[in-house]
Formats: structure tokens, C-alpha cells, sequence
């Protein structure tokens, strides 16, 4: 973002605070689509997907106030939105139809990955079931790993900007990056040897 | 970065500077070299692999989330209204002004007076196409014969 746009940005702010829904219209067509990949990456369903975007712009509406512009928008933003996605996930996991392991991790820092299930034939996988593998080794990340592995990987945050969206030290953000990548790696090893 | 896990981490995100790269690199063994070669390979697949379907409906949230808005905040500040449409209104309220100024001049300027008897209104047939009023002024110094439903008057019904 160039100076310019963050300069028009901080306009529309200061607007919104000011109670200018225009202005706040404007600002939710910037950002809605990361606000909405960041939530589906952790929710993995479009339709809460959805309603976590509106109910994070909705979030920021009502504390616009304390947006001290230290961060960026966008990064305010994501914190939010991961902040409302981890809760709800933690909410779905409460139900008896859970579908993340919340059971904590216990893998050793030093231990060599191995495969969780034996490789399957060698058969060429083809992309959709590349993509359902992986979809699946993120289902068993616990919401705060999945959360740091999707906003490095897939967001391509820093460990600040990632710190700033979850709310923990850049410290945490790279320990729990160390034992997500560990996990998705024991999850994916026979994929990995099959390609 | 204090313990393993964070260099390690910090290592495979190319978070280290040389001299640290360097001294990281001669602790570890040839296993988790291995791994983070693996993990890169992985990270491209993943990256390909998970990219979400476009957003669907994306103004649909905007209206979404401003109706929730005046619905939970209805004292919220009228907002600056998009240009246009003020003018718009101002254009309307000046017609409508005009007009009224023209139907009280016309009464002002042209005293319902008509030809033929007093009081009364002359309807005169010029054809069968169309019809026309006369309207005179006092004193027979001005007449307005307004005629209906004729684009133009023929030259054979020439008014006498």
C-alpha cells in the first residue's frame, strides 16, 4: 500500500469514526476478501466463513474508537477476523460433532517426523486429492496452529504481523509455527514420498 | 530466540543472518536438514493446494454488515449523502415553485374574460381534427387562442 492509499485510508477511517457509513462501505470492499480468506482458511466452511467477515467488520465498526493506527488496518483486521474464527471454532469444538483435535500436542521437539499411516500405493494423486490431503492435515491442527500456519503460509505474514493478529509474542508465533509445521509434516509424510 | 524451536523456526523462515545461519546449521543433523527440505516442498503444495474459492456474494456483507450497523446504532450521525441526488431534489422544489409562479401570473396577466358572452368561454370548431379556446384580455387589447391537438393550423382554416 502506498502512501497515498494509506493516507486515503486513514481519510475513510477518520470518517467511519465520525459515523460515515459511506466511508466505512468503503473500507469493508477493501478489505473483505482477505478478512474472508483468512476466516475460511480457519473455519474450512465458506458459510461461517461469511458470517465471521461480517461480524468482523461489525467488531471494528463498534471499536473504531481504540483503532490507534499503529498497526495497519489490514492488520487490525486480521486480528480480528482470527480472533472471531478461533472463537468459533473453539465454540463448534465444544459440541459433541467436533471436528478439530483438541487434544494438545505432544510432539517432541527433537523427534524425527515420521509417517502417521502407512504410504499408500504409489498411484499418482491427482490435484483434488492433493487438496483434499492437505485439508484434512489442517483439520488436525489445533485452531491457534492452524491459525498461525495459514496466516505465514498461505497470508504470508510476518511473525510481528502475525503476533499482532493472534494476540501472543512473536516468541509463541514461532514455537507454535515449529510444532504445526512438525504435525503437517508427520500428516503428509506418505504424500510427500508419493510425489 | 532462545530456544530450539524458534531458531529452527527462524532458520526455515530465512530469519537469520549469516553468522547465525552458519552456527545453526553446523549444530544440526543431517535428519532435520532433511525435514526442512521436506517442509519446503511442502509449503509450495500447500500454498497451491489450499487457496480458498473466491468470495461469493462480496456485496452482499457490505449490505449486511451496514444494515447491521443502523439497525444496532439507529442514533448513528446521518451519513454524507452520495452526490447527486441533493441537486436532484433542489431542481424538483424550483419546477414545482415555477409552475405555481406561472398558473398565479396567468390569472394576473389574462382575466378570464371570453369572447361571446360574459363571463363565459367561446369553444370555437375550427375542425373536426381539432378544437381551440379563446381567452381575450379587458378592453380587447390582447386574445391567447389556445388550440388542442393540432401540430400546426392548415392554411385553409385560416383564423378570421
Amino acid at each position: 500500500m502506498g502512501s497515498d492509499e494509506r493516507a486515503e485510508e486513514a481519510e475513510l477511517v477518520e470518517r467511519s469514526r465520525r459515523g460515515d457509513t459511506h466511508a466505512f462501505d468503503a473500507l469493508i470492499t477493501t478489505h473483505r476478501e482477505r478478512v474472508y480468506m483468512i476466516a475460511q482458511h480457519i473455519l474450512r466452511n465458506s458459510e461461517e466463513a461469511l458470517d465471521v467477515t461480517q461480524e468482523t467488520f461489525l467488531r471494528a465498526w463498534k471499536n473504531l474508537a481504540r483503532f490507534d493506527g499503529a498497526a495497519t488496518l489490514g492488520s487490525w483486521l486480521s486480528r480480528i477476523a482470527t480472533n472471531a474464527s478461533i472463537d468459533l471454532v473453539r465454540r463448534r469444538n465444544a459440541h459433541p460433532q467436533t471436528e478439530f483435535d483438541s487434544a494438545p500436542m505432544s510432539i517432541d521437539a527433537a523427534s524425527r517426523t515420521t509417517p502417521s499411516q502407512p504410504a499408500s500405493p504409489a498411484d499418482s494423486l491427482d490435484r483434488a486429492e492433493i487438496r483434499e490431503r492437505f485439508q484434512r492435515a489442517l483439520d488436525t491442527l489445533s485452531p491457534d496452529h492452524r491459525a498461525v500456519i495459514v496466516l505465514k503460509e498461505i497470508e504470508d505474514l510476518s511473525y510481528q504481523e502475525i503476533a499482532d493478529s493472534v494476540g501472543c509474542s512473536i516468541g509463541t508465533v514461532m514455537s507454535r509455527l515449529f510444532y504445526a509445521r512438525k504435525k503437517l509434516q508427520n500428516e503428509l509424510r506418505d504424500l510427500h514420498e508419493e510425489l | 530466540m532462545k530456544n530450539f524451536e524458534e531458531r529452527y523456526t527462524a532458520w526455515l523462515d530465512g530469519e537469520m543472518d549469516d553468522r547465525e545461519r552458519e552456527e545453526f546449521e553446523a549444530a544440526l543433523d543431517a535428519d532435520s536438514h532433511q525435514e526442512a527440505v521436506e517442509w519446503q516442498r511442502l509449503r509450495g503444495l500447500l500454498r497451491e493446494a489450499v487457496q480458498p474459492a473466491p468470495m461469493p456474494h462480496a456485496d452482499f456483507v457490505n449490505s449486511q454488515v451496514l444494515a447491521s450497523i443502523r439497525r444496532e446504532f439507529p442514533a448513528q450521525p446521518e451519513s454524507r449523502p452520495v452526490r447527486g441526488w441533493l441537486p436532484v431534489r433542489w431542481l424538483a422544489a424550483a419546477g414545482v415553485f415555477l409552475l405555481a409562479l406561472a398558473a398565479g401570473l396567468s390569472f394576473l396577466v389574462l382575466p378570464q374574460r371570453e369572447i361571446g358572452a360574459p363571463g363565459g368561454r367561446d369553444s370555437i370548431a375550427l375542425d373536426t381534427k381539432f378544437g381551440a379556446v379563446a381567452f381575450a384580455a379587458p378592453g380587447g387589447k390582447g386574445t391567447v387562442l389556445w388550440v388542442n391537438d393540432a401540430g400546426y393550423i392548415p392554411a385553409n382554416e385560416g383564423l378570421k
